[in-house]
């Protein structure tokens, strides 16, 4: 009875005993699974990390950067708009440190809602040593300082470009060909420049007729880097920058080559268009200097860029069997207007401190052959940096056009712009 | 006249491929070398700013400032050293600083091989410019009585190792100025040059 008794005991010792210890493994093992799990996943992790990092440490990297703007301006002599949207995509893919390709684009909308494309630029940059890189293809003309390095919307200090800077003026914009650059030690000084050989500009001109006397002038120089060479001769320039020390920067430019006239309208842009059989070539001569001081919150800057057409080797003849009906002037120019084109700015910007304030003035002129198209611009502009390269922009624009004819258009701008 | 033009657009070739051979034969191939931060705080401060705000170190990552730095060599004639010293301190400086205001630290006070004035010429003075007062926009100036020298030295050594934003700033100080070779006892030295020098 005794040893029944004991027995029992035992047996229920053993069923407690599992009974406890059962639930306790089932949970450590649920636990060692649940730790397992997580380990695991943290491996998964870390080799997902491990992959991105090896990723980054491949030979090619692609990046894109640009920037992007929206205007709003109300003129005097006009009706207040959201007038510009744009968007400037730069697209950036090196191979290991030697090579870079880069372009951009800009796509911006129309008055009439439509979209406009440009290909700014597209080069394949070789980088030959620590002082030489050579490119190739289309590039923002080296020639003064704010188109290759001041236009894009987050960089500019004021809305508009500087009179004669944009499209139209004395400013070169880009060059089809092949570049140069770098920089170097001067003594104690730095330097850095840029070299290119190019296709060149062409030429518009325009037939004016007066009381019966007809004549041809040189209305525009396109500066549009081409893939073409009308003239077959190519034009050459460059630009080369001095820092004596650091904040001030001062550079020089030039460029020389042909050009030859490749549109002709009768009376302006907006006339027809006349067929070119024959046309000379013209010299075509840049010259620039600009400068760039900074000092603790300061910053000056002023450029000064002189385009000039010269005499033609001969004149320009139109397709006498394919003139507009309605044009009354001759076939044949033996002489053809030509001229200078020359602009300046000058620009103060002062961060006011412990704000994110920014004052700006600037001051600029176009002056070409042709007194209806000069002018002045003055901007008084207030910025605030949301950041250093997202910046709203209020401006007031005064234009004066120097003929008598021409209203004046004064506006006031305002633009957000973002750089990334 | 035509000779005369022949011969000006040949000198031309040839002056320009005779450029380009002296500058690819007669220069070292591309360099191997590493960048130095601190050379490169120096250079990043004297040359973006020709054209630009400054960008934050901490906007971009290693990889992407790699990609920019090179385009930006291209953009502004920078050489080759120095796209390497700047892409070093931009790397090394692209770490958010620390949120917290002050995180203790222990400072290893030994072995101060630089006088204060040496590292803040070195490594500082990039940003906090020659008088203190900072050398562009949004970074604090040291001559203000209100300024961050008002903080005691424990905050600041703090600050200096850690990293810091100071409230208005476009951009974070990144730890030890980044330059990871300073040592506690040389951020210590500087803190006092710039206490004997700034402080009002």
């Amino acid at each position: 009875m005794n040893m029944k008794k004991s027995k029992l005991k035992c047996c229920l010792l053993a069923l407690s005993v599992t009974a406890a210890i059962v639930p306790a493994a089932v949970y450590a093992d649920n636990q060692t699974d649940n730790l397992r799990q997580q380990v695991d996943d943290l491996q998964n992790q870390v080799d997902r990390l491990e992959n991105t990092a090896a990723e980054r440490n491949t030979d090619s990297s692609f990046h894109m950067a640009g920037y992007g703007a929206v205007e709003y301006a109300d003129p005097d002599s006009g009706n207040a708009a959201f007038n510009k949207v744009l968007v400037a995509p730069i697209i950036h893919y090196n191979y290991q440190d030697w090579l870079m390709f880069e372009t951009e684009f800009e796509l911006s909308n129309t008055a009439d809602g439509g979209t406009e494309l440009a290909l700014e630029y597209a080069s394949i940059n070789l980088f030959l040593n620590d002082y030489v890189a050579l490119g190739a293809g289309k590039f923002l003309s080296p020639i003064g300082q704010f188109r290759q390095n001041l236009h894009p919307s987050w960089i500019n200090k004021a809305v508009s470009a500087p009179a004669g800077f944009g499209h139209g003026g004395a400013a070169p914009l880009t060059e089809t060909g092949l570049q140069l650059r770098g920089g170097f030690p001067l003594g104690e000084m730095r330097a850095n420049y840029a070299v290119y050989v190019g296709n060149g500009p062409t030429l518009a001109a325009a037939v004016e007729g007066q009381g019966g006397d007809y004549e041809l002038a040189i209305e525009e120089v396109e500066t549009e880097g081409r893939t073409s060479d009308p003239d077959g001769k190519k034009s050459f320039g460059g630009r080369l920058g001095l820092l004596p020390f650091p904040g001030l920067e001062i550079g020089i430019s030039a460029a020389k080559g042909k050009a030859t006239v490749t549109e002709a309208f009768a009376g302006g842009h907006d006339g027809p268009e006349l067929d070119i059989e024959s046309t000379g070539e013209f010299d075509y001569d840049v010259i620039g200097a600009d400068f760039r001081y900074g000092w603790n919150n300061l910053e000056l800057r002023g450029e000064y860029l002189k385009t000039e057409i010269g005499e033609g080797s001969s004149g320009v003849e139109f397709h006498s069997d394919d003139l507009p009906a309605d044009y009354a002037g001759p076939a044949e120019f033996d002489e053809v207007e030509v001229g200078q084109w020359k602009a300046w700015y000058l620009q103060a910007a002062y961060k006011i401190p412990s704000t994110s304030f920014e004052v700006v003035v600037r001051t600029s002129e176009l002056q070409t052959p042709h007194s209806a198209e000069n002018y002045s611009q003055r901007t008084l502009g207030l910025n605030y940096l949301f950041a250093p390269h997202v910046v709203v922009k209020l401006n007031y624009e005064i234009k004066d056009y120097d003929s008598s004819g021409a209203d004046d258009d004064n506006a006031v701008r305002v633009q957000l712009a973002y750089g990334f | 006249m035509k000779i005369s033009k022949f011969i000006t657009s040949k000198l031309f070739g040839v002056s320009s491929m005779a450029l380009l051979l002296s500058a690819t034969v007669l220069t070292p191939a591309l360099a191997e070398a590493k960048g130095d931060a601190a050379k490169g705080a120096q250079k990043w401060a004297n040359n973006c700013a020709r054209c630009h705000n400054m960008r934050d170190p901490k906007e971009f990552s290693d990889a992407y400032w790699d990609t920019t730095v090179m385009h930006m060599r291209l953009r502004a004639g920078l050489w080759g050293v120095d796209e390497r010293d700047i892409l070093a301190f931009l790397q090394a400086s692209n770490t958010p600083a620390v949120k917290v205001t002050v995180k203790s630290v222990s400072v290893d006070l030994a072995n101060s091989g630089l006088s204060g004035e040496a590292v803040y010429k070195s490594t500082c003075i990039a940003c906090h410019g020659g008088d203190g007062k900072g050398a562009f926009p949004g970074i604090p100036d040291f001559t203000k009585s209100k300024g961050p020298l008002s903080k005691n030295d424990a905050e600041l050594l703090s600050n200096m190792i850690n990293g810091f934003q100071s409230p208005g700033s476009p951009m974070a100080m990144p730890p030890r100025g980044g330059n990871v070779s300073l040592t506690d006892a040389d951020l210590k030295a500087v803190l006092g040059y710039m206490r004997a020098t700034f402080e009002k």
